[in-house]
């Protein structure tokens, strides 16, 4: 392959490394500052940073996670100068601790995102450059992922956490699915009910589906939400907010709904330009061929690391982009009683509103599989390799001769 | 490259770090975004007036919210919300079999009117059976008669200032500490006017029955069923919702619902 000979994509010029260098170290060095000012004031006059709107204070677990980040971005920043890679990588740590800090602070302000985004900044410079100039070197360190798969990649993965949860709030409102246009109360047309039942041993939960009872206690139905019995379907730890609040669901349901969309549109319009969608996402005859031999592959845990994806991989992501998102996205403005005066025909061809909202459930439980299946694949088949592919958009190819 | 390998490894411990954060954060982290006043909450209410403003644009001002045919009617509608209002005023005209019920249109208009139930009655009826939504996720068929609040505004006249009607109930919320709040409702003009709003008073044949809202309950088709307000005594035209409950344009936009609910 011609871009396995060390050549660069074209819109990946080659830069002089000390440039990158001062620069990674420069900007994971600011984030350093500002997030260790940040994290200084929080320590010692948090009333100095009321007027930035930060009225909360800080417990020892907090403030240490908010120093131990400036840490590391200063290390990475330090280290940057001498070890591009390196330096990037530990910058990207000091990230991955603000951003544990913020969520332990439960704040997300712009005064914490300074800090952030200069050390976002920092370390993807650093890693990036690092893997730039090394893949002149090395003929299988090969660009995979361009910076729109890459962007959106991480935007999805935020978006759908944020869909999942608060999708499971707005079902807790109504713990049942059915099939057809309305909700059978005088007659019974649901195939799924959540609901919890006082026994004399006290509250047990139960999931009925398909006409098949099952004993859920503790998880659908009846469960603990820190130490209080509660009886919501899903459980508090898997809900936004963590109590019953359906408005609070919808608003965060919907946010992240427009963020999903607008981004799906990007990458389409990029994929296609770019070649990706054919190359790598759309399956064809040769890659169905190959399916049973990839699927042996699998079984025996032999991964092939290409330019592009196994037919197995094309299936999944093909599966995800052809179907799942387009049925998600589809069965959900279903829901929407504006929308069925705008596209009438919609709800129709999902069989009726509830129908829809019943898929709408079903596909949500294929994007958890999948989303299980594609932690477990980047696990076992290398996560350094795979991770830095959706990072610095850099692959280390390999053969089957070359995995024994 | 052994040294930069390490760093993967580092760096794969601390993406697991982070993730496990994420996991726990499904616990209570996000509950913030419950504040009704939280800034980032009213950062993320931004995508509802997107949704109302991309829903105007592709359905346009006339599109009709789908209607079934009789046979589809397969169970009473579900009451839901208030079922029986405890207000004097209201028990007192239930009483009375609604023969004093008034339903005024005031506000933003040229002639402040008020009809009886019989004067509404009397005037040209429309019948339609569409879906019932619950902003709770259920669904329910049903037939609504009644006459379209349209040409009643127009016999009023609404002046030109006047962008939204609000639309006030007999029956109250609530109650316990916070004490007890009037239910209202409000749409834009282009749902009070639209072919399919009807000041319903009739029920899949039958004269609407208290549970769902006697004596009329206004149907904005193209939403969710917390804006079809029950036992509505007075459409107000208006420029703003300051000044009605907390200033949101209706009992449930108050307590952190979408106003528009049309989706």
């Amino acid at each position: 392959m011609a871009i396995a000979e060390g050549t660069l994509p074209a819109d990946m010029p080659p830069r002089a490394a000390p440039a990158a260098r001062a620069t990674a170290a420069g900007l994971s060095l600011v984030g350093a500052v500002t997030g260790g000012a940040f994290t200084l004031f929080l320590f010692t006059a948090p009333d100095l940073l009321v007027p930035l709107g930060i009225v909360r204070p800080a417990d020892a677990v907090i403030v240490s996670l908010f120093a131990a980040a400036a840490v590391f971005m200063a290390l990475g920043g330090v280290v940057a100068l001498a070890r591009l890679g390196l330096g990037g990588a530990i910058a990207l740590i000091g990230v991955l601790f603000w951003l544990a800090a913020c969520i332990a602070f439960k704040s997300f302000g712009w005064l914490l995102a300074v800090p952030l985004g200069f050390a976002v900044l920092g370390a993807l410079t650093g890693m990036i450059g690092n893997d730039r100039v090394a893949s002149q070197a090395d003929p299988r360190l090969i660009y995979r992922q361009d910076v729109m798969t890459r962007l959106t990649h991480w935007v999805w993965a935020v978006a759908m956490f944020f869909l999942l949860l608060s999708g499971l709030q707005i079902f807790n409102a109504r713990p049942n699915l059915y099939i057809g246009q309305e909700s059978g109360f005088a007659y019974q047309n649901s195939i799924l009910d959540i609901y919890a039942l006082n026994r004399e041993g006290g509250p047990i939960g139960q999931t009925k589906l398909f006409g098949t009872t099952f004993d859920t206690t503790g998880v659908l139905g009846v469960s603990d939400n820190n130490g209080r019995v509660s009886f919501t379907a899903f459980p508090g730890w898997a809900t936004i907010p963590s109590y019953r609040d359906l408005g609070t669901g919808r608003v965060v349901h919907f946010f992240f709904a427009w963020i999903l969309v607008g981004t799906l549109l990007m990458w389409l319009v990029n994929a296609i330009s770019s070649g990706h969608l054919w190359r790598d996402i759309v399956l064809k005859p040769r890659d169905i061929r190959g399916l049973p031999r990839d699927i042996w592959d699998h079984v025996r845990l032999r991964f092939t690391h290409g330019r592009s994806y196994t037919p197995l991989q094309k299936v999944a992501y093909f599966g995800v982009f052809a179907v799942a998102f387009p049925l998600i996205i589809l069965t959900g403005l279903s829901m929407s009683p504006g929308m069925n005066a705008a596209w009438p025909w919609l709800t129709e061809i999902f069989g009726g509103r509830q129908t829809a909202r019943t898929i709408h459930f079903f596909t949500m439980l294929a994007f958890v599989l999948f989303f299980i299946v594609h932690i477990a694949m980047v696990v076992l088949a290398g996560p350094f390799n795979e991770l830095r592919s959706m990072i610095t958009g850099y692959y280390r190819t390999s053969t089957h001769g070359e995995e024994k | 490259m052994s040294r930069l390998i390490v760093s993967r490894r580092k760096f794969l411990t601390a993406s697991a770090a982070g993730a496990s954060g994420l996991i726990l954060a499904g616990c209570d982290q996000f509950d913030f975004l419950g504040q009704r006043d939280h800034p980032a909450r009213d950062f993320l209410e931004r995508a509802n007036t997107l949704t109302y403003q991309v829903q105007r644009l592709m359905a346009g001002e006339q599109a009709l919210a789908r209607t079934y045919a009789e046979s589809e009617i397969r169970q009473p509608q579900r009451p839901n919300g208030s079922v029986d209002p405890t207000t004097p005023d209201y028990v007192a005209l239930r009483d009375g079999g609604f023969a004093d019920y008034r339903l005024r249109i005031t506000g933003l208009v040229e002639r402040e009117l008020s009809f009886s139930l019989d004067e509404l009655r009397n005037m040209p009826g429309q019948s339609q059976i569409t879906r019932h939504d619950c902003v709770e996720g259920w669904s329910c068929i049903a037939k609504w008669s009644g006459t379209r609040l349209g040409p009643l505004l127009d016999q009023a006249g609404v002046k030109p200032a006047a962008r939204f009607c609000v639309y006030h109930c007999y029956d109250v919320m609530g109650g316990g500490l916070a004490g007890t709040e009037p239910y209202y409702e409000s749409s834009d003009l282009i749902d009070a006017y639209h072919p399919q709003t009807i000041l319903a008073y009739g029920l899949n044949n039958e004269v609407l029955p208290v549970s769902n809202g006697a004596p009329v309950r206004l149907r904005i088709e193209r939403a969710l069923g917390y804006k079809q307000p029950k036992y509505l005594h007075t459409v107000e035209l208006v420029d703003s919702f300051a000044g009605f409950g907390q200033g949101q344009g209706g009992y449930w936009p108050d307590h952190g619902y979408d106003w528009y609910g049309g989706i």
